[in-house]
């Protein structure tokens, strides 16, 4: 083969010839070092980008920015800026003798393959200070005449072990504490006694989760800030 | 069969399997789908214990060490690839490409028509038995979309106009798709 550089108008093959990398045919018994192939699924949705088209439109603008950045050969029509701009890449990188680096694609391969490995729940429930309407709410309960309970709710959705939740919080407060299942169907502690602000704080010292993410339901069943 | 399925619902327990049953499985898995057979060991490592995850409707799942789904299996059967495990070693199973038309109704689940299949752009590319595990693929698309059961012969697909060809039992984006990780 001419070592030299190959013929300008072999740029548009040259990228096409590489979105059809993972496009293989099978192959039989030998071990082939291709498999097993990387299928880039989308991190929104988790499905591969080919078959996005069939989404609703709700959940196709959802999965929008992730297909502009990863794999807008799949919808030319929509991105053709980003199409230009990997054939430009493609362009330089050959006119510069490098081996074709494709631009995006691979540099983010990687960084995908890590959001991929995430279960989805982990992402929709928010990990810590993530998302907004992760919040801890404490409310006040009736038990048998005058006796209050302390009803935590949203502990699991900063990632706390509500077991731990409830063993630090007998050690604390010296009561009884256990996990319950409130009414709508929830995984909650309870504590026995009226513990809102001390546990307000608990929650904040111990687990570190933010002061504005903690509510509490106050006499009047108004939902006010724990720390104003 | 995984449209509802969800780890905390539908998996009543899991455990890690004994040596033996792990040789087993892996002698079956090997015995009906030969193409594997080199990559094998990449499915059982030699030194970590595979997960079985028994699940509603006696379905068992065979999970890598680290919870990735990689097989499932109703009570004594076939053992069958998930699709991310297809997608990967995409030759593992006869393929069945149905036409653009068919797509949509089955990455929501639905059975593949025999008039999916019969289309001009479809294309039968393996021979199937009645009873035959196989992939679903689609016109133009290059990734599985549904793993299943065909309920005719492949010679029958071409002479019937309509019924059911492939009864599906896992597509992408059902419960065991979105289940990336066993936890």
């Amino acid at each position: 083969m001419d070592a030299g550089a190959p013929p300008v108008d072999d740029t548009s093959n040259a990228a096409s010839a590489s979105d059809q990398v993972a496009a293989e045919e099978p192959q039989g018994p030998q071990a082939d070092p291709r498999y097993p192939l990387k299928v880039q699924y989308c991190s929104v949705c988790t499905l591969p980008a080919e078959v996005h088209e069939y989404h609703s439109r709700n959940q196709f603008q959802k999965c929008k920015e992730w297909l502009r950045k990863h794999a807008p050969e799949h919808f030319p029509d929509m991105f053709p800026d980003e199409i230009a701009a990997r054939l430009e890449a493609v362009r330089i990188a050959e006119e510069s003798g490098n081996a074709v680096v494709m631009p995006g694609a691979d540099e983010d391969e990687d960084e995908d393959a890590i959001k991929v490995a995430v279960p989805i729940e982990q992402k929709t429930s928010g990990g810590k200070k993530k998302k907004a309407a992760a919040e801890i709410v404490l409310m006040l309960g009736q038990r048998k005449g005058k006796k209050q309970v302390t009803i935590v709710y949203g502990l699991d959705l900063f990632g706390i072990k509500l077991k731990e939740a409830a063993k630090a919080a007998k050690r604390k407060f010296a009561t009884g504490s256990s996990i319950t299942v409130s009414a709508d169907n929830r995984d909650v502690i309870e504590i026995q006694g009226s513990r809102q602000e001390d546990f307000a704080e608990l929650v904040h010292k111990e687990w570190g989760v933010p002061k504005e993410a903690v509510y509490i339901v106050n006499a009047q069943k108004k939902k006010v800030k724990a720390f104003p | 069969m995984f449209r509802r399925f969800t780890v905390e619902e539908s998996v009543s327990g899991q455990s890690a399997m004994k040596s033996s049953q792990q040789r087993a499985a892996r002698q079956k898995i090997v015995q009906q789908l030969p193409t594997i057979e080199p990559y094998i060991d990449s499915f059982f490592p030699k030194k970590e214990k595979t997960i079985s995850a028994k699940c509603a409707g006696h379905v068992t799942i065979l999970a890598s060490a680290g919870g990735v789904p990689l097989f499932f299996q109703t009570r004594d059967g076939a053992y069958v690839p998930t699709l991310r495990t297809l997608h990967k070693y995409p030759f593992l199973l006869p393929i069945l490409r149905v036409d653009r038309g068919a797509i949509k109704h089955v990455i929501n689940g639905a059975d593949v028509m025999v008039p999916g299949l019969r289309s001009s752009r479809a294309v039968i590319e393996d021979e199937v038995e009645r009873n035959c595990v196989v992939a679903v693929y689609a016109e133009s698309k290059e990734h599985a979309i549904c793993v299943g059961i065909t309920k005719m012969s492949s010679q029958q697909m071409r002479l019937n106009d309509k019924g059911i060809a492939v009864e599906s039992m896992h597509y992408v984006s059902d419960g065991l798709w979105k289940c990336s990780e066993l936890s």
